[in-house]
């Protein structure tokens, strides 16, 4: 729902309106920054046909009944649930304590719930933390099976370099190399969330795909298990931009388009995720559609374009400038979430360059003209303005900041932004309004 | 995916309704953002968000052959979302209540690094002490920006309820937020109510 904050040419602001869109705000910056993740997880989880975990309903009379004697049990033997132990090899394991199996024999750390990670030989790790709830285990380089047993509040995470492995209950092999950067997390039961690195906003792994990520050249690949059989470990030579996909018995459509093709008769994996505009291979025919399109200025239909290959998707691959665009061709489409979505894409992948104070400016004009959420608008605004004093948006932002302050109560804010705006453009399109909220 | 083909949500709906298999997928891109947020605005910042964020949409794939006008699935998103994180309120203070039962999952706190986000910490941590319905209705009014009539009918009640509950909430939150100085600022000019 669009923040409508109430206008000062209408009503006045109410302290409790400007606190609302000053928390909405910080909500909204904190919510951004997981968004990838979350819809992801989420997305994947209903397209597979997963039922939500049913809370079961406790009846008062049996839970007041029961509450008295897990009271008595509870205050002498279960004041907290004790924190998981785990042995290495067979004797009492210490937390933080590196752990190397041989080169000729694995190594196995088993936890108390039933879980375990089995080192395979040569490989080393350490037990990071252990609670309750699971634990955070490091593999330091090698390759581990992992069993995790799958519980109500589990939380397990196994961390690989730059890479973090979310587990809720889950059969899977990872491997890390850190000399060669290169992650393989190998699905066989459930599902895990690879985060950090490449796969900076939350990639899902189900059962019977691999994930593969080749940090030093930038490229990230999930596949099919049974299509990489035959294909060797390294990254091949040039990266290519997946086509269109083909639809996909397994992966939900989105899901698919996001992370390359698994299209069941093409054995070579599909490479996806350049890290930047040097590695990108030439669009193909299909790909131009879009482009063509929104430089006739047919808006609607180069979206509809870009959703035909994968909207998502084409945020996570494209150039800044690319993903830039997708975003105005959203914009101007109508299509206030994609233009977002794309925008935040480029603020989350290409920091400290020129496109992400452009993408900010354009945020906040989306937050100002469509969500009419000024308080927002007036931070992106900001954003704009400090990362790129002397930017091509620097006078339109410090101009919008100052309308934008003035609609949010911000009333010093506005004074303020006026004199600087009256300073650098006295002749500017905003001078107008700047000098009347400084008389 | 095929947004030509479900151009409006009437024929979003009408293809959920008939069975189409990529309907879903549109659904969720279509309406997840919102709905997540939504969820956000009445639970603050909260861990379980994706698997509410789950639950919400098999909900709505369950119910939505009961969609009398498809032109306010939105808004029926809307109200299926607020009554799942309404749902999670009650069973959380339920389960506190019995905690000798399940330990409750730690929420994940904001870090409070400038004004805003202790601002964001500090409202939330008051609205949980609010009585339910009331902080709902509060969240939605003031976080989220709603108009009394789009609460109403997010909550599935009726315009003079909505209102009641907003004042009890605006009531119960001065007295507390009184007490917090990082609110205090926030709070100490103009009139209180916003209705």
């Amino acid at each position: 729902m669009e923040r409508k904050m109430t206008p000062p040419t209408r009503l006045p602001a109410t302290p409790l309106d400007r606190l609302g869109a000053r928390v909405a705000e910080a909500q909204d910056r904190s919510l951004s920054l997981a968004e990838g993740a979350d819809l992801a997880r989420a997305r994947a989880r209903l397209l597979a046909h997963e039922l939500p975990v049913r809370r079961r309903r406790v009846p008062l009379a049996l839970a007041l009944v029961a509450t008295l004697v897990a009271a008595v049990i509870g205050f002498v033997v279960l004041r907290k649930a004790p924190a998981l132990t785990f042995a290495v090899g067979g004797a009492p394991g210490n937390v933080g304590a590196f752990v190397a199996a041989s080169v000729d024999a694995p190594l196995a750390i088993r936890f108390s719930d039933g879980s375990s990670m089995v080192l395979t030989p040569s490989s080393q790790g350490r037990v990071l933390e252990v609670d309750a709830h699971g634990a955070k285990v490091v593999l330091e380089r090698g390759k581990a099976d992992v069993s995790v047993v799958h519980r109500d509040y589990a939380r397990w995470d196994v961390i690989a370099g730059p890479f973090d492995v979310h587990v809720t209950g889950t059969q899977f092999a990872l491997s890390w190399s850190p000399t060669d950067e290169e992650l393989v997390v190998t699905m066989q039961e459930g599902s895990v969330l690879v985060s950090g690195g490449l796969a900076q906003t939350g990639r899902a792994v189900v059962a019977g795909e691999t994930l593969r990520v080749w940090s030093k050249s930038g490229r990230l690949e999930l596949a099919r298990t049974s299509d990489l059989s035959t294909s060797t470990s390294a990254p091949p030579p040039a990266p290519t931009i997946a086509g269109p996909p083909a639809p996909s018995p397994v992966l939900p459509p989105v899901l698919a388009v996001a992370v390359g093709s698994v299209d069941d008769t093409v054995a070579k994996p599909k490479l996806v995720a350049p890290l930047d505009t040097a590695n990108t291979a030439k669009p193909t025919a299909s790909e131009e559609d879009w482009r063509l399109l929104a430089a006739s200025a047919k808006y609607p239909a180069a979206l509809a374009a870009a959703e035909k290959e994968g909207f998502s998707g084409l945020c996570d691959l494209g150039s800044a400038s690319d993903v830039l665009m997708l975003g105005d061709i959203a914009r101007f489409a109508g299509s206030g979430v994609r233009a977002r979505e794309a925008y935040l894409a480029v603020r989350r992948r290409f920091p400290g360059v020129s496109a992400a104070s452009s993408a900010a400016f354009a945020l906040g004009r989306l937050s100002f003209d469509q969500s009419k959420a000024y308080a927002e608008a007036a931070t992106w605004f900001d954003t704009c303005l400090r990362e790129a004093p002397a930017g091509s948006y620097a006078r339109e932002a410090l101009g919008r900041l100052m309308e934008a302050r003035q609609r949010s109560g911000d009333a010093e804010g506005a004074k303020a932004a006026a004199q600087r705006y009256l300073g650098l453009y006295p002749e500017g399109p905003h001078a107008a309004l700047a000098r009347s909220l400084t008389s | 995916m095929r947004p030509g083909g479900f151009a409006d949500d009437a024929s979003l709906v009408e293809a959920l309704v008939r069975g189409d298999p990529e309907a879903p997928n549109v659904l969720f891109e279509r309406h997840a953002v919102h709905v997540r947020r939504v969820l956000a605005r009445v639970l603050g910042a909260d861990d379980e968000l994706s698997d509410l964020l789950h639950d919400v949409f098999v909900r709505a794939l369950d119910g939505i052959a009961q969609l009398d006008d498809p032109s306010t699935l939105k808004a029926w998103l809307t109200s299926i979302a607020v009554f799942t994180a309404r749902g999670c309120i009650r069973r959380r203070a339920r389960r506190r209540w019995l905690w000798f039962f399940a330990e409750v999952p730690e929420v994940e706190a904001v870090p409070a690094s400038h004004e805003a986000s202790e601002a964001l910490l500090k409202t939330y941590a008051i609205l949980e002490k609010l009585p339910v319905d009331e902080r709902i209705a509060f969240a939605l009014r003031y976080v989220d920006g709603m108009e009394l009539t789009q609460v109403a009918a997010a909550c599935r009640i009726s315009l003079a309820t909505v209102k009641r509950r907003i004042s009890r909430a605006e009531a119960l939150f001065l007295v507390r937020a009184k007490k917090e100085p990082s609110l205090a600022d926030w709070l100490a000019e103009g009139r209180w109510s916003g209705k």
